[in-house]
């Protein structure tokens, strides 16, 4: 599986909804484009320094074309970082992108909706 | 940054070294042909300011040279001119000048212009290191993908090679990736398969290759059971490659009776038919590597392949190959390439020979962005 070409950092945007701490709160992450290794520090700066503030982290990737194997690595570093109860939501992937996400069984670590 | 300047009219050599000097460059002067290409040879000047008459030769022979010897580098020649012609002005541009200020000229316009060129060099000399710098990386990454091949080349060593029953082949990228395949025959028969695909740059296949290697043949050897092999290569590649690199893989324990004992994790859907209908066969799991060894799964699937039947299993370099319309093969096509391939060859290496030749066909001379393993099997 090959690392993705290189692409721009605009392509990755985060914002929190809610307050830290409360239940409603979450973490709301926008890629577009291709889904690859050139987001690898823009990605994990989106949850990195949040602590344990938000248990909800939503990425959408209904603007998402391209998903690759450095992607799935990267959402594996995230799942591990973050705590165990924190819940995260793949959403409006693509058949393409669903696919690779069924053959490697990334449903038993994310919500994929 | 060093300004030169050539000028045989003093008054314009001060004027044109009094600019330079207030925006921070070092001027330094000279009068004549003879001694602006002694000067010039000399400094390197990163710009240079030239009347379009001087002294002791020809200006415009001067650039000429001036621009030849630079080379590669970037140095904008700045003409002054009393003569404002097309004539003149074309021959300063056509000797290699990048601007021209007719004389006499006001200073304001001169440091403006003086401004925009500094602008240009540091841009330019930006551009260079950062292509340096890249040229270096570029290299030192073609080596690390050389030496990761070479590892992999060597994990593989010990494989029984390809016989009438089993045909592996691996379509290279064009840099290299991270296939895996192992193959070997146990005492009692029966045939251990293992076909892996590594995350990232061939980094992760080199480190990961030695150990899941050694394990996979002192299996063959010990006659563990598959189950027992899955969770020790799952527990040494969970050890060693950092959490965002992992193993796609296919295990698999084939009797001479065709039957199949496998598990899968992360990798596409294999196929077995006989020419006309076809079975899928699908991995269940998460790649190695993901799950701690308390987490992992380690159950098999078992199938049987009949006597007319052929088994493919294919990386997914295969399913994400494009065409020159950028359209990937996907696994619903690359299944039927497979199905008329063993409908129309009456041996598994004609099927090998057809299925690459589809293969090769689809993807139309455009670059195969990853490696491609192909593991063809018959009773």
């Amino acid at each position: 599986m090959p690392w993705g070409r290189i692409g721009t950092s605009l392509s990755l945007t985060y914002e929190y909804i809610g307050e830290k701490n409360e239940s409603e709160s979450s973490v709301l992450i926008h890629i577009q484009g291709s889904f690859d290794f050139s987001l690898f520090n823009d990605f994990r700066e989106s949850y990195i320094n949040l602590g344990n503030d938000y248990k909800l982290y939503k990425i959408n990737l209904e603007s998402v074309e391209y998903l690759d194997s450095a992607a799935l690595g990267m959402l594996l570093s995230m799942r591990s970082s973050l705590a165990d109860d924190c819940q995260i939501e793949l959403c409006g992937a693509n058949d393409f992108i669903r696919n690779i996400l069924r053959i490697s069984r990334f449903d038993k670590l994310f919500e994929i909706r | 940054m060093k300004l030169l300047i050539i000028d045989s009219q003093p008054v314009y050599q001060e004027i044109v070294s009094w600019c330079a000097e207030t925006k921070g460059l070092t001027s330094y002067v000279a009068s004549n042909f003879a001694a602006g290409w002694d000067a010039f040879q000399k400094l390197e000047p990163s710009i240079v300011v030239i009347d379009s008459i001087i002294n002791g030769g020809s200006a415009f022979k001067l650039v000429e040279m001036i621009k030849v010897a630079a080379g590669e580098r970037f140095c904008p020649v700045i003409f002054l001119s009393s003569n404002l012609d097309d004539f003149t002005m074309n021959h300063c541009f056509r000797a290699g000048g990048d601007d021209f200020i007719p004389k006499p000229f006001n200073e304001v316009l001169f440091n403006t212009r003086l401004s925009t060129h500094v602008k240009h060099v540091l841009v330019v000399e930006e551009l260079y290191k950062k292509n340096h710098d890249l040229m270096f990386y570029h290299k030192k990454t073609e080596i690390e993908h050389k030496m990761a091949k070479q590892v992999l080349n060597h994990a593989q060593r010990h494989n029984d090679g390809d016989d009438g029953n089993l045909q592996v082949t691996r379509l290279s990228a064009t840099s290299f990736n991270g296939d895996i395949a192992l193959v070997k025959k146990r005492s009692d028969g029966a045939k251990l398969i293992f076909i892996g695909d590594f995350t990232g740059h061939g980094l992760a296949a080199s480190i990961g290759a030695l150990p899941v290697t050694q394990v996979f043949f002192d299996a063959v050897e010990k006659m563990l059971p598959i189950e027992n092999i899955l969770s020790e290569i799952n527990r040494v590649l969970y050890g060693v490659l950092p959490v965002h690199m992992f193993c796609a893989a296919y295990l698999l324990v084939i009797s001479p009776n065709g039957e199949v004992h496998y598990w899968g994790g992360g990798m596409p859907d294999g196929f077995v038919t006989n020419g006309k209908n076809v079975r899928r066969f699908s991995s269940n799991h998460l790649p190695l590597g993901v799950l701690s060894a308390t987490k992992f799964e380690n159950d098999i699937s078992t199938f049987n392949v009949g006597e007319k039947d052929i088994l493919l299993i294919a990386t997914d370099g295969a399913n994400e190959l494009k065409n020159k319309e950028g359209v990937m093969l996907g696994d619903a096509h690359l299944e039927r390439f497979f199905i008329e391939s063993v409908s129309e060859s009456e041996s598994m290496s004609k099927v090998h020979e057809s299925l690459i030749r589809k293969i090769v066909t689809y993807q139309d001379d455009q670059v195969q962005q990853d490696d491609i393993t192909l593991m063809l099997y018959q009773r």
